[in-house]
């Protein structure tokens, strides 16, 4: 079958490992065994996969390909195997297993879409990867949770939704469903609904504000997986269907100086760290924006090495939130003598992601910026190195600087935190340094050739000189920069006003309608006419009390997103559609 | 653990000794400069990126900015109370 033609695809490991976590019954806990199985099954396969094309089925008339194996899909399938082996280690300690089976559903998702060779296949994964996402918010299980998890739902169904418009209209002029690269020269108005669907999960500035608010809520491990799959998922298929949109490198640009802008002025730090995360994918978006080839290897080691060393400050982050109970700069302070551990896994973290020499950051940032002034995009480079010196001050000195080492220190009691927890930052620490010093692994999986050395005398000099002005001009600054317990505006304004309309708009004319109809039904009577009685009972019943009040309802209730039996049923039916969708798969899958 | 509490100390013990780490931040960014003196870019991307200092300029202004932008903005009206969303 799948095996003999040299394509097992990863996702078949993590949804078995789900469903088996969520069919399991008893008290022992030995089912966390698994945990770590399908992220090193996935490695070993990536390791010996071939490129080529497999999979492919025919449903309803069409070929779906399951399994389009090339190196571009590869360098991210690569990293996610590793990633969800270490995300797996770090939730190592978590009871609920619900949790990891969301996780686990997640990380399959994230791998159909980087195989899937057309984009009905892709909408699939993709929308897979959305619900169970949501509930790696929602199984935080706080108040502020169930709001941010549905906010979180309703837009990526919004930018699903423009996929599937895009697509649909896409085969109707074309007649295929394969997904292939779009010339920007010829890109018809469904290529850019597609576009716009990728760029909701690429969160590209102003459909980005989900992330943030999303994030910074949802459970400590689960935030570790979300920082990995969801935008680099989207930065795979933009690589794929959209490199050279110019538009895509102006904004990519825009959100490198966004994210950073934001991240210097958070107080919470995932909340820093999720801007942060918006700064870093828009280095990718201008990478494939610019599109020649040394910037879309640029892009893919970008984003190799962020999902690494991102992964590892959400887990510093969330060592912090587990431990002190707070994730608020504002409550923290003089963290380092007391976890030092945590400390040294956050500030390697640091120093990759700001991109100094030795670690991974400095291999692949130089690359993308290298890339666009070789291209003459000087302006374009010029925004990108500004966004570095932001990176080093919001993530590397701001956040390290008031958790770990401001005055007064926290007097906070401090949980401890579990071996695995250690063991995975030190894993992805290990990465981080490995990748720095010997890039050429990680150059060899690249797409194209890579003819770059980052390593020069001047190279490093300039780099040190110019993060070592930054560190002066954060010192002189310390002051000024100080957080404060408050949250800033964000587009998620937008959003929130739109739910608030849209709750009056639909609780005022319903109101109307149920009044309305309840003077007519008084008027009428029971004893008048029989029929007519029993025919407005029945429609009553029916219709009215069934849609219009239940609407009513819904809507109040969704819109505020605080009932709690709403969320439940919401849930139930997230949870059923999943598994149906699952049983699909599976039906499909060995029917081949 | 024996590694944790020494890395604890060690930690404790410097973070008393701020003049000796300043001196040698400033003695490490002024060496920064002097080498570039001598160590200059082949392919020069901007304009004036051969000039000595470029990079400590640039990042010391970028640095400045940014803190001075954002934070401004945030005072004037961007940032609000915590529970700015829960109010009705």
């Amino acid at each position: 079958m799948n095996v003999i033609n040299g394509f097992f695809h990863p996702s078949i490991y993590f949804i078995v490992v789900a469903v088996v976590l969520l069919a399991w019954r008893g008290q022992s806990n030995s089912w966390r065994f698994l945990l770590p199985v399908p992220g090193l099954l996935a490695f070993i396969t990536i390791l010996s996969m071939e490129t080529g094309t497999f999979s492919q089925i025919s449903y309803l008339g069409l070929t779906l390909t399951l399994g389009r194996v090339d190196a571009l899909a590869i360098v991210f399938a690569h990293v996610f195997a590793l990633q969800a082996l270490i995300g797996f280690i770090y939730a190592w300690h978590v009871q609920d297993r619900a949790q990891h089976a969301a996780a686990s559903m997640y990380v399959a998702g994230a791998f159909g879409c980087l195989f899937a060779g057309d984009y009905l296949t892709l909408f699939i994964f993709w929308e897979l990867m959305s619900v169970a996402s949501t509930f790696l918010v929602w199984l935080n299980r706080q108040p502020e949770s169930t709001g941010a998890g549905f906010r979180y739902f309703l837009f990526h169904t919004l930018g699903g939704l423009f996929l599937l418009a895009g697509l649909l209209l896409r085969y109707s002029h074309l007649g295929t469903f394969a997904f292939t690269a779009v010339d920007p020269s010829t890109a018809a108005y469904y290529d850019y609904l597609i576009l716009t669907g990728f760029a909701v999960n690429a969160a590209v500035i102003p459909l980005h504000a989900w992330l943030p608010d999303a994030y910074p809520r949802a459970t400590i491990t689960g935030a570790v997986f979300m920082s990995a799959f969801t935008t680099k998922t989207a930065v795979y298929v933009l690589a794929r269907g959209f490199s050279g949109f110019e538009i895509l490198a102006v904004m990519g640009v825009l959100m490198t100086l966004y994210g950073v802008f934001y991240a210097t002025i958070e107080n919470n730090i995932r909340r820093i760290l999720a801007y942060h995360i918006v700064s870093q994918v828009g280095f990718m978006v201008a990478g494939i924006g610019i599109g020649t080839a040394m910037t879309i290897n640029g892009a893919c080691a970008h984003a190799y090495a962020h999902i690494v060393y991102k992964g590892l400050l959400f887990m510093g982050a969330g060592c912090v939130l587990y431990a002190a109970g707070t994730a608020k700069l504002t409550e923290l302070g003089g963290l380092i003598s007391r976890i030092p551990l945590v400390f040294l896994g956050y500030i390697i973290g640091a120093i990759s992601i700001s991109g100094f020499p030795a670690f991974s950051g400095f291999v692949s940032k130089t690359m993308t910026i290298e890339g666009a002034a070789e291209a003459h995009h000087y302006w374009l480079a010029l925004g990108m190195e500004f966004a570095a010196v932001g990176t080093f001050l919001s993530v590397g000195l701001k956040l390290s600087y008031f958790a770990f080492f401001a005055k007064p220190e926290s007097e906070k009691p401090l949980k401890p935190i579990p071996g695995n927890m250690y063991l995975a930052m030190g894993a992805a620490s290990l990465i981080c340094f490995v990748l720095g010093v010997y890039p050429k692994p990680l150059y060899d999986l690249l797409p194209y050739p890579v003819e770059f050395e980052p390593y020069s005398t001047w190279t490093v000099l300039m780099t040190l000189q110019l993060l070592g002005f930054v560190g002066l001009g954060f010192y002189l600054l310390r002051n000024k920069l100080k957080p404060e317990a408050k949250i800033n505006l964000d587009f998620d304004y937008f959003y929130r006003l739109g739910g608030a309309l849209s709750l009056v708009f639909a609780k005022k004319p319903v109101e109307v309608v149920d009044n309305w109809w309840s003077e007519i039904y008084n008027r009428v009577g029971l004893r008048v006419i029989m029929l007519l009685a029993w025919m407005s009972t029945v429609f009553d019943k029916a219709a009215i009390d069934g849609v219009v009040d239940g609407t009513a309802k819904n809507v109040q209730n969704g819109g505020g997103g605080l009932s709690n039996v709403q969320t439940g049923r919401l849930q139930d039916y997230l949870a059923l559609a999943l598994v149906i969708g699952i049983g699909v798969f599976a039906l499909v899958w060995f029917r081949t | 653990m024996k590694f944790e509490k020494s890395l604890a100390n060690w930690f404790r013990n410097n973070r008393e000794k701020t003049r000796f780490w300043l001196t040698a931040f400033y003695i490490f960014l002024g060496l920064t400069v002097v080498l570039n003196i001598f160590i200059r870019p082949y392919h020069p991307h901007f304009v004036y990126d051969y000039l000595p200092g470029f990079f400590a300029v640039f990042g010391l202004v970028a640095a400045i900015i940014l803190g001075r932008v954002s934070k401004g903005t945030a005072h004037t009206f961007l940032g609000k109370d915590e529970d700015y969303y829960e109010r009705d």
